[in-house]
């Protein structure tokens, strides 16, 4: 157990941090005395690795062999993100990478990247070794992503290294001596995977009037309404309007354009790239508009990556970055419609009335249609760049293999709003039976086109390390050392900077490719919490035996390569907030003195916190690598332990009556994430045939060790002991049948038909006390199935992937009847509900409104996720030949690949990782061609 | 040495470099913060002007009861509870749908819960500010009137508490810190007793009598011995004196007095009297423009000498947006809706229950002739009320099927489902929408529930004559003719059980909606007047010109002895076992 590392007497935390750039000179100073050695080193290019091979992985700051890995970490070539036509190449990541659990939420163009979890934590992203979230950019720029699981691979991330991270490499060029370019074009179509399913007008009104008989109030829809339903003789009056069919278009365009060209020669090697992208949504557009309404995402990028060798001893690069994401939307908001969607029975009004005004009434006065093609557009422009600049000076003239480095980052970004929308107005048709007239009632007020734009955030991030290093050979011995100082200052609006400052330092000791060892640490602190209070020490250690190199291991076994590693470590995270230490007072509720009124604002403090500290985790990763067969197979296995503490939650045994007023934040918590990850591949060629098979699993469990609950009378009722998230409600015990039998609710009366509440603690009556941890609490398990083949110029990839034991919670607007005060949609799923004569049904008796008791969290609305998709697959063509080679061109590929192919869950109704009704995850058909000169 | 300056030279660009990332800062600086523009505990009381805004958000406490729950204002839930008022949502959540169909259980609903948060959370923003405001700048006189205030509000807090659960835990002066913990249980009710008033006894002489200018509204001499009067009255009262509904001795003595002590009216009454004897505040009168017109308008004025503690408002339509029937709210306004109970306690203009044979009254005219307080705290078929469509006093029609404020069934939620809309205290010239802002504040407490107090604590005491002419002032004031005896319709010579049931109807119709029904039941432990009780209302059906009237049943209500006090929220309960729940959750 590490709770903390005392510093050497006379060192305090503040004279390390004071004196940081101090000793940094001192001892390059130090150094440069020495005197230099005769023989000339070789340049080391860790920090222009366009002339490593791929083989060699990034790993945070540096890079390593795979056969000489110590720490946990997870590997993926930029190359296997191509296949993904997205906008995120987060979307790419999907069951690639063991440990990486990926969540898709929304299939909005721009907004369809996915949610990342590493080991159960939202992982650090770094970009070139820079902490920068830069997803929405073209694969082709991406030469490797490595993820860093263990505390031995992050810890010189100090403040920032408990989550885990995902670090990104781009392309710096090409690894021997030439020139190439190439440009394809790519275009597709996308269609949402699964849109819900409402009723139609008639079975919605029929379902309503028994939901108002079930809870005792009379019909509003009468035989003739119901008969104006299902024949559909009277649009106007009795509309069924399919809104899904009346403002989506089935399908929506993908087109991309990029060029790339990379190069290297002498002494310098560079990589641009510029990509287009263009991604249409799915509403439809109107001809009454002179522009787009559709949700649109149009993005440019601009990357060059240059090295230069200045002289033998002195590198340089320059990496320039610049981008521009223009989204468009429909006036309304993209998500405002799928809301609306969701929540409008076919039946609420008519699109147009006969006079060709917007339908609407009292209850439904913003008309979908007119949400969609007539509230103008919203435009949002992301703009951002930044420039990274490093020189690395080879000082093996002075010592062999010693080397001096700096580097700094300035990223820039800006979001800006243009506002084009406009408000409709909406009109009810009044028909009087006697005359036939017909009058009709306005809601809403119609405005002109608005023209406004709005800054709506800028923010500027400064990153500078200065770093040193050291590597030598003697023998079987090899030594490699670096030490590194950086900071990281980020600003967003008027925030006062969000600062990082971090002293870290990597040593790696190898004998003979047998024995492993090394140690990282870092001493880093961040501004957000108190003076003398802001800095932490993260050491971590790890070591790795390469069995297979000793001597007493068979030279023609079939294993080739077996290794075990083991790390530990202590890893923090900041989670400051905002000065959050300090307990601030504000406006609060005032009061109106005097004869005439004078108001007094009252002050109070706003959140009672007490954060004192950073959150910690203790992380044990033991691994094992084993290939065999000739290197032609491998499998790798990884368990991990990862212990957190001081939380930042509520704390929740603290009493109203010292008077708070909120629940105190402080750092309390205690989780335990653990699991195992199992990687395993073959690949093979025979004659002109080539082929891998690859796959892993993640088994991810989790576990509350504290979590300052009060003392409950059950203990089902505590939530210490389960998984971190555990979903947690009523047991579902069936219907309260026919004659009623026995179910006492706290607030409420049950009828034939409520879902019956187990009654846990037997007190006759179903309250709070009756509920306890619901769906499967079995570790969550993800998994991915990569395999393709080559053949002559053909190839075909497939990825596999899938998640089990997960539970979804079916709540909401889009899984129950007529919420939202009785106004919301009803779907194919409530007709088979209980009735007198259906008391076999999968649905409780329906209600109009919210039912307090059939509508509130309980084992009936959980499922499991869990699902299988083919989410990726390419077939591609390359085609090469001396024609082509006569005109410059090296190859042709021709490509067609898809994303979201086919899903396979036991869910019906909507997609497992899209519930809420949120724009659709897509599927997306595309194909295109690259030609490479 | 040509090659090791070049190395030099270049090792030390980079050195620059580095350094230059840093900026113009020194390391030693690059985490420092370079200014607040947030205020803490030090800031806020090392400013005059910031002590006096933490002083308000404390004054904001006394909201209480009235603070935004599930449906705009517990005084509407608890309203609804009792035979006042029926709730227009049917909606099985609702915490007075809840209670009046028996099915409450304490931990279902969070409304109470949020009630004990607030009233501790205001009693530490009083501690702190006694805490800290000896070292504010505030002038010496200041500091020490403010403590008194802030005294004062805390006793107040208590006071609700203790209306609410009975003994609660005295906190005492203490500001507890982030990392105390609740221990200890509640006090009796007997020290929550003696330390509240002994805290009043202590404010009371030296706070002013009254306040002028920008510090109108403040609490004074006369509110602290007000607050006095009510707490003992509580006190006295059936429930707590000696009448808890616990079976375990030592819950008994923390929900009221362990036993029955007739005395104790003796001190409410002249606690009451000492109020009185100020002879600063009186009713407001005005019988010459209309007929109880000095009590419709007392509660639209922001000044007024019958106030004692008033909840300061700016201007507002706080109770119109919850009440105004459909035509003069919006449309998912009407809240509460008067019963027939409420409106039937109203007697005749000469002072006389409609159920003596000598009032006059007609059940084939029921609104004509009435008390004239009736036609200014209730909404009935054809009152006139100013209407935003024409700018104009137009009727608002509730009979069966008038559109749209006709009556209709409980289980529609459209309208009211009395025949009744709420108006008191309301303005007829300012509906919800269309009329501007009233200027009222909410009583709190006023001098004509001061006198209903005395004359209870007169009455029980047998001192029937001084209770009656209480009532005498209450009903000359409402504009009830005197009649040829001067008794306003009282009988002569009424017993001390009749006199009791006169002052409770008195203060069902003086007081409705003002938030004394339900705890008045509750300490007259008088559960039975709500429990098994169908509330009712008028159905009138227009036929021509003319209407017929028929009552209906609204909804039965349920009070189950349980409800005599509130549960303390499970939580805390859960948290501190020494903290024993009330009899009965």
């Amino acid at each position: 157990m590490i709770h903390a590392i005392k510093l050497p007497e006379g060192v305090s935390p503040e004279s390390i941090r004071r004196d940081m750039p101090v000793l940094l000179l001192l001892m390059l100073l130090a150094l440069l005395a020495l005197p230099a050695s005769s023989q000339a080193g070789t340049a080391t290019r860790d920090s222009l690795p366009a002339g490593d091979s791929l083989k060699i992985y990034p790993i945070l700051y540096q890079r390593q062999s795979p056969g000489n890995l110590v720490e946990s970490i997870g590997h993926l070539k930029g190359k296997k993100l191509e296949s993904t036509a997205a906008t995120f190449i987060n979307t790419g990541f999907s069951g690639r990478i063991a440990g990486l659990f990926t969540s898709q939420i929304s299939g909005e163009p721009g907004n369809d990247g996915v949610n990342l979890r590493l080991r159960g934590l939202d992982p650090l992203i770094l970009v070139d070794g820079v902490p920068r979230s830069l997803l929405s950019v073209n694969p082709e720029q991406i030469e490797s992503v490595t993820v860093l699981k263990d505390a031995l691979s992050t810890a010189m991330l100090g403040m920032r290294s408990m989550n885990g991270a995902v670090l990104i490499t781009t392309r710096k060029g090409l690894h021997k001596t030439g020139f190439n370019l190439d440009v394809t074009a790519h275009t597709g179509t996308s269609s949402p995977l699964k849109l819900p399913e409402p009723l139609s007008a008639f079975d919605y009104a029929t379902l309503y009037n028994e939901a108002l008989g079930n809870d005792g109030k009379p019909a509003i829809y009468t035989q003739e309404d119901l008969n104006a339903y299902q024949s559909g003789n009277d649009p106007f009056g009795h509309p069924n309007v399919n809104w899904y069919d009346r403002v989506l278009e089935d399908h929506a365009s993908f087109n991309r354009y990029v060029l790339n060209a990379e190069g290297s020669g002498k002494n310098l090697n560079y990589f641009v790239s510029l990509d287009y992208l263009n991604q249409q949504g799915l509403f439809s557009n109107s001809s009454l508009n002179t522009y787009s309404t559709n949700s649109e995402y149009q993005r440019y990028i601009f990357r060059s990556n240059v090295g230069v060798q200045i002289n033998p001893t002195l590198s340089m690069y320059i990496n320039l970055f610049g981008r521009i994401r223009d989204q468009n939307q429909p006036g309304s908001g993209t998500e405002s419609i799928f809301n609306a969607l969701s929540t409008t029975p076919f039946n609420a009004y008519p699109a147009l009335n006969p006079d060709g005004s917007l339908g609407g009434n009292v209850n439904y006065n913003n008309n979908i249609y007119g949400q969609s093609v007539l509230s103008g557009y919203m435009n949002e422009v992301y703009s951002d760049g930044f420039v990274d600049l490093g020189l690395k000076k080879d000082l093996s003239a002075l010592l062999e293999g010693w080397w001096v480095q700096g580097a700094i980052s300035y990223n820039l970004a800006l979001t800006q709003e243009i506002d084009r929308s406009k408000d409709f107005e909406t009109f009810e048709m009044l028909l009087d039976p006697g005359t036939g007239d017909t009058t009709y009632n306005r809601f809403g007020t119609k405005s002109d086109q608005r023209n406004n734009s709005s800054i709506l955030a800028r923010s500027h991030q400064l990153y500078a390390a200065g770093s040193t290093g050291f590597s030598r050979n003697w023998g079987e011995h090899s030594l490699d050392a670096l030490l590194m100082y950086n900071i990281d200052s980020y600003s967003i609006d008027s925030d006062l900077p969000n600062r990082y400052q971090t002293l870290a330092a990597r040593l790696r000791y190898n004998i003979g490719n047998k024995y492993l060892l090394e140690a990282a640490a870092s001493y880093s602190g961040n501004n957000r919490y108190e003076e003398g209070n802001r800095f932490g020490l993260f050491p971590a250690f790890g070591a790795a035996w390469n069995m297979h190199e000793e001597d007493f291991f068979p030279e023609d076994s079939w294993i080739s390569a077996l290794k075990i590693r083991a790390s530990y470590g202590l890893t923090g995270n900041a989670v400051a907030g905002y000065y959050e230490y300090i307990n601030r007072y504000g406006s609060a509720s005032g009061y109106y003195f005097g004869t005439s009124v004078s108001r007094v604002s009252g002050r109070a403090l706003q959140v009672p916190r007490d954060i004192s500290t950073w959150e910690k985790a203790e992380k044990l990763n033991i691994g094992l690598d084993l290939s065999f067969a000739g290197k032609r197979g491998f499998i790798s296995a990884d368990y991990y332990r990862h212990t957190l503490k001081d939380l930042v939650q509520a704390r929740g045994r603290s009493s109203a009556i010292l008077g708070w007023g909120k629940d105190i934040i402080q750092n309390l918590g205690k989780d335990r994430y653990s699991g195992m990850e199992l990687q395993a591949g073959w690949n093979d060629r025979s004659g002109d045939l080539s082929y891998y098979i690859s796959g892993n699993m993640t088994m991810a469990g989790s576990e509350i060790l504290f979590n300052d609950e009060p003392d409950y009378p059950y203990n089902w009722m505590y939530r210490t002991g389960h998984q971190v998230g555990q979903l947690f409600g009523y047991v579902a015990d069936g219907f309260v049948g026919q004659a009623g039998e026995g179910m006492v609710m706290e607030g409420y009366q049950p009828v034939p038909g409520d879902i019956k509440y187990r009654d846990l603690n037997g007190d006759g009556v179903i309250n709070q006390f009756d509920r306890q941890a619901i769906g499967t609490e079995k570790p969550l398990i993800f998994y991915g199935l990569d395999l393709g083949f080559s053949w002559k110029g053909f190839s075909l990839s497939v990825l596999v992937q899938g998640v089990a034991n997960k539970n979804i919670m079916l709540t909401g607007a889009r899984q129950w009847e007529f919420q939202n005060d009785g106004k919301g949609q009803a779907y194919q799923h409530h007709l088979d509900r209980w009735t007198l004569e259906n008391t076999d049904a999968t649905y409780p008796r329906l209600s109009v409104g919210t039912n307090i008791s059939n509508h509130i969290a309980s084992s009936f609305w959980v499922r499991p996720g869990d699902y299988l998709r083919i989410k990726n697959a390419e077939i591609a063509y390359t085609l090469q030949n001396s024609w082509l080679g006569q005109v410059g061109i090296k190859h042709v590929r021709l490509f067609v690949n898809g994303l979201n192919l086919v899903t396979i869950s036991d869910l019906k109704r909507s997609d497992p990782e899209t519930l809420a009704g949120t724009y659709p995850i897509q599927r997306i058909i595309s194909g295109g061609l690259t030609v490479k000169f | 040495m040509k090659k090791l300056s070049h190395q030099l030279i270049g090792s030390l660009c980079l050195l620059l470099l580095v350094m230059a990332q840093i900026g113009c800062e020194k390391a030693e600086d690059f985490l420092d913060k370079k200014s607040t523009n947030s205020l803490d505990e030090t800031t806020v009381f090392a400013d005059s002007a910031h002590t006096m805004d933490f002083l308000g958000g404390v004054y904001h406490g006394l909201f209480i009861w009235r603070v935004s729950g599930p449906s705009n204002g517990v005084e509407n839930i608890l309203v609804a509870v009792t035979d006042e008022a029926e709730q227009r949502y049917p909606a099985a959540g609702m915490l007075e749908t809840q209670i009046l169909t028996g099915s409450f259980g304490g931990t279902f609903n969070s409304y109470i819960n949020d009630s004990w948060s607030f009233l501790y959370t205001h009693i530490r923003l009083a501690n702190i500010y006694l805490k800290h405001v000896d070292g504010s700048p505030l002038s010496a006189s200041l500091k020490k009137r403010t403590k008194q205030e802030t005294r004062f509000l805390r006793a107040y807090f208590y006071a609700r508490l203790m209306e609410g659960w009975g003994g609660v835990p005295l906190m005492g002066d203490t500001v507890f810190d982030l990392n105390s913990s609740a221990g200890g249980g509640r006090n009796t009710y007997a020290e929550c007793v003696d330390y509240v008033i002994s805290e009043l006894d202590a404010v009371a002489p030296d706070l002013p009598l009254t306040y002028s200018g920008l510090n109108y509204g403040r609490v004074t001499k006369g509110a602290a011995l007000a607050l006095k009067a009510r707490v003992l009255l509580f006190a006295a009262s059936p429930l707590y004196n000696g009448g808890s509904v616990a079976d375990k001795p030592e819950l008994k003595e923390l929900t009221a007095y362990p036993t029955h002590d007739p005395s104790r009216w003796q001190k409410a009454l002249e606690a009451c009297q000492a109020v009185v004897d100020l002879g600063i505040y009186e009713l407001e009168t005005d019988n010459e423009t209309k007929p109880g017109n000095g009590f419709y308008e007392m509660f639209l004025e922001r000044v007024n000498k019958e106030y004692i503690l008033a909840y300061m408002m700016g201007p507002n339509v706080y109770l119109e947006q919850f009440n105004m029937p459909p035509s003069r709210g919006y449309w998912n306004s009407y809240h509460r809706c008067p019963t027939q109970e409420l409106v039937d306690a109203f007697p005749m203009l000469n002072g006389k229950a409609i159920d003596d044979p000598t009032s006059g009254y007609d059940p084939a005219n029921p609104y004509e002739g009435r008390d004239p307080r009736f036609y200014y705290s209730i909404i009935y078929n054809g009152s006139l009320y100013f209407n935003r469509n024409g700018r104009a006093m137009k009727p608002v029609w509730t009979y069966e099927g008038a559109s749209p404020d006709g009556i209709v069934p409980v289980s529609s939620g459209g309208a009211t489902h009395t025949g009744y809309y709420y108006r008191k205290m309301s303005d007829e010239q300012i509906p919800y929408r269309g009329g501007g802002n009233t200027n009222r504040c909410l009583p709190i407490m006023r001098y004509g529930s001061l006198l209903l107090d005395l004359a209870e604590a007169a009455n029980e005491t047998g001192n029937i004559p001084l209770a009656l002419d209480q009532l005498i002032e209450i009903r000359k004031r409402a504009g009830i003719e005197p009649g040829g005896d001067s008794m306003y319709g009282l009988p002569a010579n009424p017993s001390q059980d009749e006199t009791r049931e006169l002052i409770r109807r008195e203060r069902f119709i003086e007081l409705a909606f003002e938030g004394y029904r339900f705890f008045d039941i509750r300490r007259w432990k008088a559960g039975d007047i709500i429990d098994e009780k169908y509330t009712h209302g008028m159905r009138i059906l227009k036929d021509g010109n003319d209407f017929t009237y028929e009552r209906i049943e609204v909804r039965k209500h349920v009070f189950k002895e349980n409800l005599y006090l509130f549960p303390i929220p499970f939580d805390e309960v859960s948290i501190n076992r020494d903290l024993l729940q009330n009899p009965g959750w």
